[in-house]
């Protein structure tokens, strides 16, 4: 086909299959089992040590699939953080209608006189 | 040893706009726990935040008349972190790049001038608020707050006691009420401030090391915390220990700050650019037409009173306080000439109504028009002076005309020369002995008559005709 001696264009080149296991060579594994630890200790998350190996190459995994993005010659292209160009979405400083009394309470696992009850947090 | 104290402060001012910050939900104070809540504030899954136009503009405001650079690329970013008063388990603030960087406020201390750096302005959502149960292991959570605009103003370490702190505190207080972009209210927690405090060996340059204060919710507290601090500081690196990097709480009721000693005090906030909310830029036509609508600022105001109306120093900063109480003092003035006199009567009588019944100026019974009549009518002789005192509190309590209340009361002043010397006689004939004292040289018995004469005319002669009158009729001659 025609795609023979051009430049490929970035957008077809920034998702293709892994080729899986001739990345090991060049990437080191980039998630340690403490890094694991430390960041479900962030999101308040207790895993058993099996987990944590398993998470650990999963999450090493899923790294070495968004490597992939490095090969892309982002040369001259800005960093975003959106997909969209889009910019300066306002809204207009009008009050609207809150949920209707009651439904704002209708998920909550436990609630008193209105409020979402939660065990005490002390400082 | 010899310390010198450096102080930064980070303050919180919840802005006055009608809606919240990413939603419509309203952020009137006061309304039934949860009122005030949708999917957007409560963090629901799959909803989509919307910036409202008005922050953007009132954070603009703040950075223009604090002398910051308006940054043209600004966005938002996911600052997380646990807490029940925290329903995504993130809030959206803004991190790398916000709207308004390096600038400065001026305060006065002990007639000194003093330049404050800011080193940013930035937008953010308030949380929720907390309510913690006394008796069982609960606490309650209402988000009415939640989402409601906040912007951070975080000052460089440029104060050196806790004086100066408490002065930029209420410069900035100042600014924002000018701006009308904040209320101000410190114990209603629409203005928090927490502070940076560390202490080093006079002539050191490098900092020592700071502890972070928290829950001072007046400028007094914000003082005295500070003031603690420095003494505790002081105290550990006398005795040969080292301070410890922390955040403290002031306790007002015990006057001590207390280590937040959690678990949670190595913090690691994740940020990253909020996906759903897109970048900010903002044109300079934008920041033209903001700074085009800022009102004159307190000092500018207060240079101007002194210029134009010839008043002192002290007057013009009283005077300018707030926008309200300047404008009703300017209409006054317009309306009757007597910059000083007004002056006088508002930072007077007025005021000290006011405050006893803490009262606003824009709730005063008296109006403008009301007090340049007053004037007017002791300028023409109508009324003494201090049958004006009486005519203010009249007119204070029943809000009714200043000439009304002169006419119903009879309280027109006596200048005819045969009354008053009727008077004199009066009091003369009632009080011989202290006639015959007088007359025998204790002379500061001239002020008993006076009392006198004014009695007997219910304090409506003319004074000045009174003195004159005594003067000659009391010796006799």
């Amino acid at each position: 086909m025609g795609l023979q001696g051009t430049k490929r264009p970035v957008s077809s080149a920034s998702i293709r299959k892994p080729r899986a296991l001739s990345h090991f060579g060049r990437y080191p594994l980039k998630i340690t089992k403490d890094q694991v630890e430390y960041v479900a200790h962030l999101a308040r998350l207790e895993f058993s040590e099996q987990e944590k190996e398993r998470f650990t190459t999963q999450l090493n995994d899923i790294l070495l699939y968004v490597e992939k993005l490095n090969e892309v010659d982002t040369t001259g292209v800005e960093p975003e953080t959106h997909a969209i160009a889009l910019q300066n979405a306002f809204r207009d400083d009008i009050v609207r209608e809150s949920l209707p009394h009651g439904l704002s309470l209708a998920n909550a696992p436990s609630e008193s006189g209105n409020c979402f009850r939660v065990p005490k947090i002390l400082e | 040893m010899a310390y010198e104290t450096v102080i930064g402060l980070e303050v919180h001012a919840q802005l006055l706009t009608a809606s919240k910050i990413f939603c419509g939900c309203s952020t009137r104070f006061g309304a039934g726990p949860n009122e005030h809540t949708c999917q957007i504030c409560l963090g629901m899954p799959g909803v989509l935040p919307v910036l409202n136009r008005k922050v953007v503009e009132f954070t603009i405001r703040m950075g223009l008349a604090t002398h910051c650079t308006i940054n043209a690329y600004g966005n938002f970013a996911r600052k997380n972190y646990f807490y029940p008063d925290l329903p995504k388990g993130y809030q959206i603030s803004q991190y790398a790049h916000p709207l308004a960087e390096r600038g400065h406020i001026d305060i006065l201390l002990d007639g000194e001038k003093k330049r404050i750096g800011i080193t940013r302005i930035h937008m953010e959502e308030d949380a929720g608020k907390l309510i913690h149960d006394e008796r069982n292991p609960w606490s309650y959570v209402d988000f009415n707050r939640s989402g409601v605009p906040l912007i951070e103003i975080v000052s460089e370490p440029d104060m050196r006691s806790p004086e100066e702190a408490a002065e930029y505190l209420r410069r900035l207080r100042d600014i924002l009420v000018y701006l009308e972009i904040c209320d101000g209210n410190m114990e209603e927690g629409s203005f928090r401030c927490d502070a940076n405090v560390s202490i080093r060996p006079k002539g050191q340059e490098a900092f020592g090391t700071r502890t972070e204060l928290k829950n001072m919710n007046s400028f007094r507290n914000v003082q005295r915390a500070i003031e603690y601090e420095i003494r505790r500081q002081s105290y550990i690196l006398d005795s040969g220990g080292e301070v410890v990097q922390e955040t403290r709480l002031w306790d007002d009721a015990q006057g001590q700050t207390h280590s937040m000693r959690s678990k949670e005090e190595a913090h690691d906030y994740r940020y990253f650019p909020d996906p759903d909310l897109v970048p900010i830029l903002i044109s300079p036509e934008w920041v033209e037409e903001v700074r085009r609508t800022l009102p004159e600022l307190q000092l500018e105001k207060q240079d101007r009173f002194v210029g134009q109306y010839g008043i002192p120093v002290y007057d013009a900063s009283v005077l300018t306080t707030t926008r309200a109480l300047a404008d009703f003092y300017e209409e006054a003035v317009k309306l009757c000439g007597q910059p000083k006199i007004v002056s006088n009567w508002v930072m007077g009588d007025l005021l000290r109504y006011l405050n006893e019944q803490k009262r606003e100026i824009k709730d005063s019974p008296v109006s403008p028009a009301h007090v340049a009549e007053m004037i007017n009518l002791i300028e023409n002789g109508t009324i003494s002076g201090k049958i004006a005192k009486e005519v203010f509190e009249e007119m204070y309590r029943s809000s009714k005309k200043p000439a009304d209340i002169v006419r119903e009361k009879g309280l027109t002043q006596i200048t005819d020369e045969g009354a008053v010397v009727k008077a004199v006689e009066e009091a003369m004939a009632k009080n011989p002995a202290q006639l015959a004292e007088y007359r025998a040289g204790k002379e500061k018995l001239f002020a008993f008559f006076v009392g006198q004469v004014m009695k007997i005319t219910r304090g409506k002669a003319n004074p000045q005709l009174v003195n004159d009158l005594l003067k000659k009729m009391l010796t006799g001659s």
